[in-house]
């Protein structure tokens, strides 16, 4: 069972909601199931949000208005939640929103 | 008109089987375990003529059997007790007429083993997924015949003799075997222009006048609802999920980004695609010349980082045609309307006009507060934006003079405004007028701002929220000219916020994200909800901002005829200069009779200063007004008097009189707005006293 390390970047004011780090590089947990964009997403709610959840995420999703991009492209073309992580991928959360 | 729509949407009658769950907003039906007590009714009888149509959503296989759908004259408000099945059951209760569907019911090849499971189906089955079957009776003399339309096609009559005038027919579905979920499709509710029509035409003919109709073959038919086109859903483009890999729609490489609704780009037709965006509404609107001074406002943020760098792009060697302008930046520093601390302040300066001064154009920094100091000074063509007085680079940051009385002004203004909004409202037009006014100052006679097609789309539905419908073309259009000497261009305004944040990513465009005040606050503002609304929309509906600026330029300004005209904060024509039978004057005069007791008002003066006999419940801040002598020579020592709110309010437009509204004392607003008005309440005055003099120009003899 392998850790799957990745870098997340988040930008464009989502920052704030992480103590104003704007990179980090996070080992995945191994795990029976597939890291998925979806997984990630509880995952990062549960270790890496500080505050206001709300203002990043939106029940399974992200809000609307945060832009997701795996490795440089649109999330839309990955598959968007269900896109599997791979070892060593770059996710970036830009936040396109003006009120946090 | 929207409601009447709503409202006569086809949904599932509440009364239902147990095992029923009915979901969006009734017009979806599932069955949530077993296979029986799944009986669902149409909310309302169904009219003759009428096609309630469902669309098989779910399946779920290991049962035998399908739906069943007919007509039954028992009425589900009745609340009468349900049996288990549709067939045999409820049929053999009477007044019924159900029928079960089946595999070979349309009429399509199936493989000789009749599964539909296998893949090499050609065509579909009637009981699969994506399916439609209708139903529908038409009267026949006394009697009506019920009719199945399946995937379209019209299967001719199933049921006939049907008793219709005994009573109402409503639909039932009975959600049965594989059949796991059903959902009704809309042909009424949210309808075409030609089901409309159709609606209306045979509301007012009779069946046999349909036939003496001059219209065409295909027509008349449709009218006897014996053309069911399929797809009639008319709700806008949702968003596909995507499966596979999706290419560049233009050079078929690896694509990178969705937009546009469903259109994938790679990186380099991405960048041709944006470039071109911009240098054609440059272009397009022939309003930059050549050599021409532009001043470009940079918040620090992604859409104004964005916006330069493509200037940048654009003006250098490297470009096919280059832009020739010339540019200046300025930079506002906003942090006194949070109550940043002076270190943060000097922080985000400090990184901004980093950025700024990479690009080698001369660079401008100005705080808010400097707008409650601004001085209505001539202006000069030819100042000289070289001029290094006001430039600003890194190092004289921390010789910046700072602005202490000017920031304490700011922020009592900014307390006494009670709303959100209204401190939101007001920090734009602030940052306006700096922005002028600089602009005025050096010489500049354009602004350019990186206003994205989101946020002009909220802006939009914001300004109309707050009273700004006026305004609305001019907030939101390429060009806004409100002041009369500069023109503010909004070149960006067709990119949409994600395609800015791709391009921000793709060539590495440094930004800065400063909080503003309604970030990360649990209070909102009108614009921070219609914000998350449009936002919200947009990702399930992806030409929702694109439909929001099409219709915002079909809007139209008004021509402005002086600047006598102009709203005192926000320099939009005034929208308030209205006839005295009008809605404003309705509300101004209900605003001053519940403000005075006194009943000797007068109801027809615009100007409502109270004019009640010294009654002193009056609450309008009027003080001793001293009198101007009327020398007129530069010798007159009367005082300045203070201002009125009413005074005030007649120099602004609707929007900025809620603002003002929200505002305990007028006397806060910056001065020079506060000058503006004096000098147009002076003009005034003195026009209507020497107005007996002046010669009516229509009256003049020739």
């Amino acid at each position: 069972m392998m850790k799957t390390p990745i870098t997340l970047e988040f930008s464009g004011g989502a920052e704030l909601l992480f103590d104003k780090v704007k990179k980090h590089n996070v080992e995945l947990p191994a795990s029976e199931k597939k890291w998925t964009i979806g997984n990630l997403l509880l995952y990062i709610k549960d270790n890496l949000l500080k505050e206001r959840p709300e203002l990043f995420m939106q029940g399974e999703t992200v809000r609307p208005g945060i832009l997701v991009l795996v490795n440089d492209a649109d999330w839309e073309l990955m598959g968007e939640l269900d896109y599997e992580i791979q070892p060593n991928d770059r996710i970036v959360f830009i936040s396109t929103l003006h009120g946090g | 008109m929207i409601k009447n729509a709503l409202l006569t949407m086809t949904r599932f009658h509440p009364y239902h089987g147990q095992n029923i769950r009915l979901l969006h907003d009734n017009m979806v039906a599932y069955r949530e375990t077993s296979f029986a007590h799944a009986l669902t009714f149409s909310e309302k009888p169904l009219r003759p003529g009428e096609i309630f149509l469902v669309e098989i959503e779910k399946n779920e296989r290991g049962w035998s059997g399908h739906m069943r759908i007919g007509l039954t004259q028992f009425n589900p408000a009745d609340h009468f007790e349900l049996p288990q099945y549709a067939l045999p059951d409820l049929h053999n209760m009477g007044k019924s007429w159900i029928f079960a569907v089946t595999k070979s019911h349309n009429k399509v090849m199936l493989n000789e083993e009749g599964d539909t499971d296998n893949g090499d189906e050609p065509y579909q089955s009637v009981i699969d997924v994506g399916s439609r079957i209708g139903i529908m009776y038409k009267v026949n003399g006394d009697t009506a015949e019920m009719r199945f339309i399946i995937n379209g096609e019209d299967q001719g009559p199933c049921a006939r003799y049907i008793p219709y005038q005994g009573g109402n027919l409503h639909a039932v579905v009975d959600v049965y075997g594989t059949t796991k979920q059903v959902r009704i499709i809309q042909l009424y509710g949210v309808s075409t222009l030609q089901n409309a029509c159709r609606d209306r035409i045979l509301q007012l003919t009779s069946e046999d006048d349909l036939n003496k109709l001059p219209l065409p073959k295909k027509l008349k038919q449709f009218l006897r609802y014996e053309l069911v086109q399929e797809g009639e859903d008319v709700s806008p483009a949702r968003k596909e999920k995507i499966v596979e890999e999706r290419t560049c729609m233009k050079c078929e490489k690896k694509a990178v980004l969705v937009t546009r609704v469903n259109d994938a780009f790679c990186k380099e037709c991405f960048m041709v695609y944006v470039t071109h965006k911009f240098r054609a509404a440059i272009g397009k609107s022939k309003l930059i010349r050549d050599g021409e001074s532009v001043l470009v406002g940079v918040s620090g943020g992604q859409a104004s980082s964005c916006l330069l760098h493509l200037i940048q792009e654009g003006l250098s060697g490297r470009a096919h045609k280059k832009l020739r302008f010339k540019p200046g930046l300025v930079f506002i520093d906003e942090g006194a309307t949070i109550g940043m601390s002076a270190e943060e302040r000097l922080a985000n300066c400090t990184q901004v006009l980093e950025i700024m001064e990479k690009t080698g154009f001369p660079c401008y920094l100005k705080a808010l507060e400097q707008a409650m100091e601004l001085e209505r000074e001539a202006v000069t063509n030819t100042a000289d934006q070289t001029d290094t007085a006001s430039m600003t680079s890194v190092e004289d940051l921390t010789k910046l003079h700072r602005y202490d009385k000017a920031e304490e002004e700011l922020r009592a203004l900014m307390d006494s405004l009670k709303s959100v909004s209204a401190k939101e409202d007001l920090i734009k037009s602030l940052r306006h007028k700096i922005l002028i006014d600089l602009a005025l100052k050096k010489g500049y006679s354009k602004v350019m701002l990186g206003d994205c097609s989101t946020r002009l789309a909220v802006r939009l539905l914001t300004d109309i929220a707050q009273g700004r419908g006026a305004h609305v073309a001019m907030d939101t259009a390429f060009a806004d000219n409100r002041c009369n000497d500069i023109t503010i261009v909004r070149p960006i305004r067709d990119f949409s916020s994600k395609e800015v944040a791709m391009f921000n990513i793709l060539n590495n465009v440094p930004s800065v994200f400063i909080p503003r005040i309604t970030t990360k606050v649990y209070s909102v503002s009108i614009e921070h909800l219609t914000e998350r609304f449009v936002t919200g929309l947009q990702a399930e509906y992806p030409s929702t901002t694109s439909n929001i600026m099409r219709t915002g330029e079909k809007l139209h300004t008004e021509k402005k005829s002086s600047s006598e005209n102009q709203c005192a904060i926000c320099q939009a024509p005034l929208d308030t200069d209205v006839p005295s039978s009008s809605a404003l004057s309705a509300v101004r005069f209900s605003e001053t009779v519940s403000r005075c007791s006194s009943v000797t008002l007068s109801i027809f003066s615009t100007d409502t200063a109270c004019d009640g006999g010294g009654d002193k419940t009056c609450q309008s801040e009027g003080q001793k007004e001293s009198e101007c002598c009327g020398r007129g020579d530069g010798s007159c020592q009367s005082k300045e008097s203070k201002l009125t709110r009413d005074e005030v309010e007649s120099a602004l437009c609707y929007a900025c009189r809620l603002l003002i509204k929200d505002l305990g004392d007028v006397s806060k607003l910056p001065k020079h707005i506060l000058d503006d008005i004096s000098q147009r309440q002076r003009r005034t005055k003195m026009k209507s006293e020497i107005e007996d003099f002046l010669l009516d120009p229509s009256n003049t003899p020739d």
